[in-house]
């Protein structure tokens, strides 16, 4: 008969055995689980981030261009008004000269 | 309590606690699992606010630097175009300058010009030359003359021999060269140069 409890305790044991080693393989592959989610997690919120600079280097580019083509537009439009009313100036200023290198004569 | 059931419950006693510690080994991984992917979203979070932190002042540097270079260039080009009327006007001043010696008016600027150098020099005996291909007859006694009656300074001129490679012009000078004053067009453009591209410049974009 205490042959039979020792064999039945053995028995039990070895299954609890089984249990903890079980529970122990299945918190590995958790932890394992988790370190894969984790890196996959990092990765998509590093990745939208950078998705988020491009838009804003994509924006910053295209605003520059905006922004470029304005100063050129303007800078054109002073070129052409200045040349416009600097050509009407042109003869008096060329007098200007002549006259000051002639002394005065002409 | 039978022998049999004694055993069953020392058997259930055993797996319960086996169970149990299986709970808390699996507890205590879920627990640390959270925890890998908090600390890793948390760590990734502040990755991605250094890298949109970044991202902002890169960006903006570059739309500031763009719109710098532009506004540079576009000023230049704008200080160009002003330079290049203002270039064009002393062109033009120059063909003028070179068709005046083929004029009669060229023998006034000359008795003008000698009477400013004489102005410079003051009283003495001076040599004239007559710079320009076209040959000019002037009347050095006149302008002593006139240089006593509008400048009150006596003189003495005579024409040199030599002939100068300009434009137009004269240069007058004593004979032993200690005193010189060169009108000659180019001369006078060259010394009145600033001032003149200042008056050109006022005149031109005011």
């Amino acid at each position: 008969m205490a042959l039979d409890v020792l064999e039945a305790i053995r028995a039990a044991e070895k299954e609890a055995e089984q249990i903890i080693q079980k529970a122990e393989e299945d918190a590995k592959k958790i932890i394992e689980e988790a370190k894969r989610k984790a890196m996959e997690e990092e990765k998509k919120i590093v990745e939208e981030a950078k998705k988020k600079v491009d838009g804003m280097m994509n924006a910053a580019v295209k605003e520059a261009e905006e922004e470029i083509k304005k100063i050129e537009t303007e800078t054109k439009d002073k070129i052409e008004k200045l040349a416009k009313s600097a050509e009407g100036r042109l003869p008096d200023a060329v007098n200007l000269i002549v006259r000051t290198i002639t002394g005065g004569v002409l | 309590m039978s022998e049999e059931e004694k055993i069953k419950k020392i058997r259930d006693r055993i797996i319960a606690q086996a169970k149990k510690k299986a709970d808390e080994i699996i507890n205590e991984a879920e627990r640390e699992a959270k925890r890998i992917i908090e600390e890793a979203i948390s760590e990734a979070k502040h990755k991605a606010e250094v890298i949109l932190r970044r991202g902002v002042e890169e960006s903006q540097a570059y739309k500031r630097r763009k719109i710098a270079e532009a506004t540079l260039k576009w000023r230049i080009e704008y200080i160009k175009s002003r330079e290049k009327f203002i270039e064009e006007v002393f062109r033009k001043a120059n063909e003028e300058l070179q068709n005046l010696v083929r004029t009669d008016k060229y023998r006034k600027v000359i008795k003008n010009l000698i009477l400013d150098a004489l102005n410079v020099l003051g009283s003495g005996e001076y040599e004239v030359i007559i710079a320009g291909d076209t040959a000019v007859s002037i009347d050095l006694n006149e302008i002593a003359r006139l240089s006593k009656e509008k400048l009150g300074i006596d003189v003495k001129l005579s024409m040199a021999s030599e002939r100068v490679r300009s434009m137009g012009g004269v240069i007058v000078r004593t004979k032993d060269l200690s005193f010189v004053v060169d009108n000659t067009f180019e001369a006078r453009l060259k010394r009145m140069y600033e001032p003149l591209r200042v008056q050109v410049a006022r005149m031109l974009f005011k």
